[in-house]
């Protein structure tokens, strides 16, 4: 049976809720595995379009967080078949550090070095730390957020934070990041 | 300041250190700014542009190909029924063709008797000769008047 045009029209408005709620997230996950954010965005993209696709099929999804967060893992897991395919061992160059010709002010230099030298430090992290970082830097989550999003107790978060941001700090030290701009 | 010094981080896992305003500015220069819509595919199902209509020839109509076709076919036929009627053997005892009034096994097709008015004083006298399956012979007699 075909769906009424008020029927479309609300399920539109849900799944828009629900791009709103939990794309953050799907990207944050997709960006912890690929520290790139394009390629993070084409992964969230790409899972919330494989959960409309569900949505017009009429299959039910009981936990569409739970269902989205999978299907990004798989997702990124994929793309990085697909890199080694094109590139061999060698992963995806990224354009963060490419800079314009115009003159910037020097406070707005010395960040970008900074941040080229975080993401280059992040990079070297292994993937469950970048994940904990990203949700609690670049989504501004609780202990509690996120150890409801990655289904362990938050006695653990915060564990798993403490020694991802000391291996974090540690490596910045060594690479001579001691100043913030 | 030194970074690898662990700040006091609360049970909500929020410090305010150096380090954390850093990591928390470098994550959101990472994160897309505007935060990028998803575009919900289109429910209607793909409609196939209508084929274009094609334009009238602007071709004389003699000069469409089927004319020209249906042309060929009947003069072909017509040309056909000509040289039928033309090989048709006379019939008629007075024809002045025949030998001796006799039958003769030849078929004698049409005479032509063509006058060229330039030339008064001549005569001719053309027809076509076919003997059996024996390719057509074509007899042309030219005589002075007497």
């Amino acid at each position: 049976m075909k769906p009424s045009p008020r029927a479309a029209g609300s399920r539109h408005a849900d799944f828009e809720a629900l791009y709103q709620r939990y794309s953050r997230e799907v990207w944050a996950l997709a960006y912890a595995r690929w520290m790139n954010a394009d390629t993070a965005m084409d992964i969230t993209q790409e899972a919330f379009l494989r959960l409309w696709k569900q949505w017009e099929a009429g299959e039910p999804i009981t936990n569409p967080r739970a269902w989205l967060l999978r299907v990004a893992r798989n997702l990124a897991e994929d793309y990085a078949k697909s890199a080694f395919r094109r590139n061999g061992t060698s992963p995806p160059q990224t354009m963060n550090d490419v800079r314009g010709d115009d003159p910037q002010p020097v406070e707005a230099l010395e960040r970008e070095e900074t941040f080229a030298q975080i993401r280059d430090v992040l990079g070297q992290l292994p993937e469950p730390d970048r994940e904990i970082l990203t949700l609690r830097y670049a989504l501004d989550y609780t202990t509690n957020d996120i150890a409801e999003m990655l289904a362990i107790n938050a006695t653990a978060v915060h564990m798993r934070l403490s020694r991802a941001r000391q291996r974090l700090a540690e490596r910045l030290k060594a690479q001579g990041v001691g100043q913030l701009p | 300041m030194n970074f690898v010094t662990r700040p006091p981080i609360d049970a909500n896992g929020h410090a305010g250190d150096e380090l954390d305003e850093t990591l928390s500015a470098f994550f959101r220069s990472e994160m897309p700014r505007p935060w990028p819509q998803f575009k919900v595919p289109d429910d209607r199902p793909a409609v196939r542009p209508a084929e274009p209509v094609p334009l009238p020839s602007r071709r004389p109509w003699f000069r469409s190909p089927r004319f020209v076709l249906a042309a060929s076919v009947a003069l072909l036929i017509a040309g056909y029924a000509a040289m039928s009627a033309a090989l048709t053997p006379p019939t008629s005892a007075n024809d002045p063709t025949l030998n001796g009034g006799g039958a003769s096994p030849r078929g004698i097709l049409r005479e032509m008797h063509p006058k060229d008015p330039a030339e008064d004083d001549l005569d001719f006298r053309g027809w076509l000769e076919q003997d059996g399956n024996k390719p057509t012979t074509i007899h042309i007699e030219m005589y002075r008047k007497k």
